[in-house]
């Protein structure tokens, strides 16, 4: 009866143990999914204060691009305004959409190839869309590993019951997957 | 009860050494900051870039690693570039002063990766602008060896005209040096010492499963067990060997072959466990 007993309390302390545990480990792979959430927005933010001086340096040059700067400005005014994560990054996709479009159509001015001050902002810009996906990535990839965890037994019995809920992933919408199309003929 | 507690420390020890390999992915481990896995440099080119960089570090604390790879193996060389940076930690925990200057030499690409820390001197157009006007017109001309030079001479110029960099460095590494670490390595030894002496070895292995429940997982938990069970089997053996033999059974003469790996995580092969988001510039020639 008294071995019964310890092997009861050794095994109590166990599965408490790990309930602790598994705990603290949910509440660690949060923390750091909203610290890089917040990593992802310090580079949109980034991205936000380079694009008036690209549009005012290349803005002169191509009159018949209006379209472009109309959609970077109304993406622009969206995500500042934008209440939800889920409406900011849609915002910062729409804007991403229409800034691949801009590189490409300044690829396609050999003139401003030989302009140094556009060569810098193009770097910068393309530096900051690099990071942009860099830390989206990462971003990603906690939020997968933290909803396998609370979706594998047993740890999901202890998600559920003390509510830590999937996370939505923030991938970049189909259309700007794609490589914009520029037809500079019209 | 001490007995256990102490167990536990090496255990936790064994732990941390065995995360540490966990990370090993396809990249071969760096020889120093000149990394010429594409063969492209000479000899001179790559003992005067080593013998400068080392220098600079020495100077500054910036760790500037050059990097040729034959292919990229159909990812982008931003990519390849990132998770270069990520698994060798080039720059400094805590400071992330590193440079990496990554060649694909099939691929015809480049990316200099500069790390968080830098990215305020060393900008996008600044790496922009080393790429056209020193690597890519070499490169071109398929003079690899200049065109190397000329951008690790104009990173370090650049990286020299950050105010901070020349006595930080010292700084830094008394105020942010952390002592825990050191601490449990000490604590480590003691319980390996008197480990070795129990005749029983399950207690290792127990201990070992309650702490790795209690710091990592259940696997984890199974895991370090496992590994707790083993160790301390040896070295429960290795001490009863040894006394029977009327061999020395000190701590230090009865390890029964493992050897002390203490390093501390994140750093790798030389670099200091820096971490880089995507900055920098890309290029091709």
């Amino acid at each position: 009866m008294k071995k019964f007993l310890l092997g009861l309390g050794v095994l109590v302390v166990l599965v408490g143990l790990s309930l602790v545990s598994t705990y603290n480990s949910l509440v660690a792979k949060t923390q750091n999914i909203d610290n890089q959430w917040a990593q992802v927005e310090t580079q949109y933010q980034r991205r936000f204060d380079l694009i008036p001086n690209l549009v005012n340096s290349v803005k002169g040059i191509f009159t018949q691009e209006q379209e472009v700067f109309g959609a970077i400005a109304e993406a622009r005014t969206r995500y500042s305004g934008a209440g939800t994560i889920d409406a900011k990054a849609q915002a910062a996709t729409d804007l991403e959409s229409a800034l691949g479009r801009l590189l490409v159509i300044v690829e396609n001015y050999p003139q401003l190839q030989s302009n140094t001050a556009v060569l810098s902002l193009m770097d910068e810009l393309a530096g900051t869309e690099n990071r942009v996906s860099v830390e989206r990535k990462r971003y990603n990839d906690q939020v997968r590993d933290y909803n396998t965890t609370i979706k594998r037994f047993p740890t999901n019995l202890i998600a559920n019951s003390f509510n830590f809920d999937a996370r939505a992933y923030f991938e970049a919408t189909p259309e700007a997957e794609q490589a914009p199309q520029v037809d500079l003929g019209q | 009860m001490k007995k256990l507690l102490k167990v536990s420390l090496a255990l936790i020890l064994g732990g941390v050494i065995l995360a540490g390999q966990v990370l090993a992915r396809d990249f071969p481990q760096p020889a120093g900051y000149v990394n010429d896995f594409a063969q492209v440099l000479s000899e001179d080119t790559k003992a005067t870039l080593e013998n400068d960089l080392t220098a600079f570090e020495a100077a500054s604390g910036y760790e500037i690693a050059v990097v040729t790879l034959k292919s990229l193996e159909g990812d982008t060389v931003e990519n390849v570039a990132v998770a270069l940076f990520e698994q060798w930690g080039i720059g400094k925990k805590g400071q992330d002063n590193g440079v990496l200057l990554l060649i694909a030499v099939d691929d015809r690409q480049l990316k200099i990766e500069v790390g968080y820390g830098a990215e305020a001197i060393l900008t996008d157009s600044r790496a922009g602008n080393i790429i056209r006007s020193e690597i890519t017109p070499q490169f071109k001309v398929g003079d690899y060896d200049a065109g190397v030079i000329a951008a690790v001479t104009a990173i370090i110029e650049v990286l020299s005209q950050d105010p901070g960099a020349f006595d930080e460095p010292a700084e830094a590494g008394a105020s942010t040096f952390n002592f825990l670490p050191l601490v449990l390595i000490i604590l480590s030894l003691y319980a390996l010492a008197f480990l070795g002496r129990t005749k029983r070895f399950w207690p290792g292995g127990a201990l070992g499963f309650v702490l790795g429940l209690l710091f990592f997982s259940l696997v984890g938990g199974i895991f370090i067990g496992l590994l707790g069970l083993l160790l301390d089997f040896i070295l429960s053996k290795n001490y009863r060997t040894r006394q029977k033999r009327g061999l020395a059974n000190s701590w230090w003469s009865s390890r029964g072959g493992f050897s002390s790996g203490g390093s501390s995580g994140g750093s790798s092969g030389g670099f200091g466990g820096g971490s880089s988001g995507g900055g920098g510039a890309s290029g091709s020639w």
